[in-house]
């Protein structure tokens, strides 16, 4: 009887060293005070050290992310195109993203880096622009400086 | 803030290698603590981002990405869990490649989960149209935005500033063009089609929804009668004016008009804009114009509550028993608005960006000044604010279709809903050793193909567990600097020593009981003595510990009726996390549910 409790007991420390060393860390489920009444944005918080400009930067880079990640998903449903950027744009404190020529030149730096080019930038060009030559422009200027 | 970084070497690669390394990638190594974090945990940051992968509820794996900032802060400082920095130097072309498929795997997992709740909408939506279809009035659609202008009493007077974009949509677009757009977006919603979702095979990511098109179309008319009946704002959807700050002075109150004519200007284009969600951003530009023209007269701040109806609760009686913690987050909230703010005498006026930092941080030190002020409940929300009031749809249109095609849609909708959940429950499962926070890092890297030195290869091999890793990480990739932060409580105590005087702070701080440092926190277990900073003693320490958590596990079942087996339950989590400390092993650190922001670390390697 002994035996096999002090084996159990070496069983559960076993356990629980080899748990407590290889596990993850799980999600917190409580909130913490701190942690939820300050801003967590990316890129957002004035107080870090992000240089200026840092925020517009990573707007951009979630720009271009996503555009890559749609052309090489092999996506084409525009429409979902245009609202999943609103909601990047969203969580970057923009809502009236078209007006901001930074979407347009962080789809072209997107589309480079997707290896899209000829007849395909024509095509994702004109979906993108939506007959606007500003913003076709601003797609091509992304496009030709990204490397 | 006190900080000790200790520089343990620099083990710069070749010449070579780091003449063409002018960036560099970190490998974050986080010790265990108890709970949830008894593992160790393991993250990449590039830059001001941090990637790591985390174990959640159902027994999934998530990648997440956090500014690096706020990890520090979460892990170091609130958790109280030191760190262990691996610096690495990459060139150009390969902190790209790395980053970007970060970046990218991010990316297309969001699209994967929110795909998920694409689903679920789609087969909410059918179910209510179904049911209206069949006469019975049951379910919503709530609209994002809506809730700014809805429900309308039909009492109150026109609103002046929709009235002054309705005129300028009328000048630009002509009289008609309101009434156009409504029987338009009308017609759109009669016609509109529920797609059959794929019910098995895979999933067609980055596409829009039935549900989502349904309720842009629904949106998009709700904010085309705001203009056309100059809807006025919903009182309760805005701040009272921010009475306890200063006035606006001549040239604030300039710069926010001016915005607020520029928005007039660029609202009306919302109408023919390829936008899908259009109606959206039309909604939150009439309630953002409600409020800046009311700024402007009045003279002080009015700005639109920006919480959203999913935020965390803070409860009144926490708010009540932490008047010192809340005050300085008050405080700090201050300051950050005073810095949103100065923006308002900035030369050349303000874009979207500025005025959506002044109403972030407008409300969050709003939110905290009343919770104080009337002992209220905290609304808190960790990601950036944007107003996004939420009200129902004052009509539910269903589709000119006929019912046989709605109830197959909805079957179809509940089909692909439970195979896909089933197929991500699968796709994303933790594994504690072949899918955790280590194995992801390794895989997403190899995916990069650009790798930041030798291969590290999990196979057959102790490199999933995060500490191990971060051993494999130093021999296999360019490491250039080896950095440790150390915890918030092991920093502030070697602050304390630094003085003078390390042994009477030292057997002040080694435990709860005296601890000017650590203050109770009820998510932590039953202890008496830290552990974190002694070897030798550590077992003895845990004795002491464990006959303390036996204590209080047996205390709490006297006290189980009185306060629902919280004390029994930590004096049991007690026991638990004693027992490695027997062997020499420590988890328990203690952790914080609040740290002042300037005593959050920042290490020194911040600068890429």
């Amino acid at each position: 009887m002994r035996g096999a409790v002090r084996s159990l007991g070496s069983w559960l420390l076993g356990t629980l060293a080899i748990l407590a060393l290889a596990g993850c860390s799980i999600s917190a489920s409580s909130w913490s005070v701190s942690k939820s009444v300050r801003s967590s944005s990316h890129s957002s918080d004035s107080s870090s050290s992000s240089s200026p400009g840092a925020a517009e930067r990573a707007y951009r880079e979630d720009v271009s992310d996503y555009t890559r990640a749609f052309v090489k998903s092999g996506g084409s449903d525009f429409r979902g195109f245009r609202s999943d950027v609103a909601r990047l744009a969203e969580e970057h404190g923009i809502t009236d993203w078209e007006a901001n020529a930074a979407t347009y030149t962080a789809i072209g730096e997107g589309l480079k880096s997707a290896g899209v080019s000829g007849a395909s930038l024509m095509a994702y060009k004109r979906n993108l622009a939506g007959g606007d030559p500003d913003k076709a422009e601003a797609i091509q200027r992304g496009y030709d400086a990204a490397r | 803030m006190t900080r000790r970084s200790l520089a343990l070497a620099t083990l710069l690669v070749s010449q070579a290698a780091g003449a063409a390394s002018p960036r560099f990638v970190d490998y974050i190594y986080v010790e265990a603590n108890e709970g949830g974090s008894s593992g160790g945990h393991a993250a990449i940051r590039f830059g001001d981002e941090t990637y790591h992968f985390q174990h959640e509820p159902p027994g999934l794996l998530r990648l997440r990405r956090d500014d690096s900032q706020h990890f520090r802060c979460t892990y170091g400082a609130l958790e109280n869990r030191p760190m262990h920095v691996s610096r690495i130097g990459v060139s150009e072309a390969v902190y790209s490649r790395l980053r970007g498929a970060f970046a990218e795997r991010y990316l297309v997992e969001r699209e994967t989960f929110e795909h998920r709740e694409a689903l679920r909408d789609d087969r909410a939506l059918l179910e209510v149209l179904v049911a209206r279809r069949r006469g019975d009035p049951v379910g919503s659609v709530p609209l994002r935005g809506a809730g700014f202008f809805l429900p309308d009493d039909g009492a109150s007077p026109p609103s002046a500033s929709a009235l002054e974009v309705r005129r300028r949509i009328e000048e630009v677009y002509g009289r008609d063009a309101i009434p156009a757009r409504i029987a338009e977006v009308s017609h759109e919603l009669d016609r509109l089609v529920p797609a059959l979702p794929e019910v098995s095979g895979p999933a067609s990511l980055f596409t829009y929804s039935f549900s989502a098109r349904y309720r842009d179309l629904l949106t998009a008319l709700v904010a085309l009668r705001a203009v056309a009946h100059a809807l006025p704002l919903r009182p309760e959807s805005r701040w009272p004016a921010a009475a306890g700050e200063p006035a606006l002075d001549d040239a604030e109150r300039r710069t926010l008009g001016a915005f607020a004519d520029r928005l007039v200007e660029a609202l009306p284009r919302l109408l023919h804009s390829d936008r899908p969600d259009w109606g959206f951003a039309l909604l939150v530009g009439l309630a953002r114009l409600a409020t800046l023209r009311e700024s402007q007269r009045v003279g002080r701040l009015v700005l639109l509550d920006a919480f959203p109806p999913a935020s965390d609760v803070v409860p009144r009686s926490y708010v009540r028993q932490h008047r010192d913690a809340l005050s300085h987050l008050l405080a700090d909230a201050r300051d950050e608005f005073t810095r949103a703010r100065a923006c308002l005498r900035a030369a050349g006026g303000i874009g979207e960006v500025d005025f959506t930092n002044l109403e972030d941080a407008g409300n969050r030190l709003l939110e905290l000044q009343m919770a104080l002020a009337q002992g209220r409940d905290l609304r808190v929300w960790s990601a950036r604010l944007v107003p996004s009031r939420v009200a129902p749809a004052p009509d539910v249109i269903v589709p000119d279709v006929p019912t046989d095609t709605l109830v197959r849609a909805l079957s179809r909708a509940r089909a692909a809903e439970r195979g896909f959940v089933r197929r991500l429950e699968r796709d994303y499962r933790y594994d504690l050793v072949s899918r955790n926070c280590v194995s992801e890092i390794f895989r997403t890297v190899d995916a990069a193909g650009a790798e930041p030195g030798r291969h590290v290869d999990l196979g057959w091999s102790l490199d999933f567990i995060p500490f191990v890793s971060a051993r494999a990480v130093n021999g296999a990739w360019n490491v250039a600097e080896r950095t440790s932060v150390p915890s918030y409580r092991l920093a502030r105590l070697e602050g304390m020593s630094r003085g003078g005087g390390f042994v009477r702070a030292w057997l002040r701080e080694c435990n709860v009981v005296t601890s000017t440092i650590y203050r109770r926190n009820p998510d932590d277990s039953f202890f008496l003595l830290f552990t974190d900073d002694v070897v030798a003693l550590r077992p003895v320490f845990g004795v002491v510990n464990l006959i303390a958590g036996l204590g209080a596990g047996a205390l709490g079942l006297a006290l189980l009726p009185v306060d629902g087996g919280h004390m029994a339950v930590a004096g049991l989590r007690g026991v638990v996390f004693s027992l490695p400390e027997l062997g020499f092993v420590n988890l328990r650190k203690g952790s914080f549910d609040y740290v002042r922001r300037d005593e959050c670390p920042v290490e020194e390697l911040e600068r890429h």
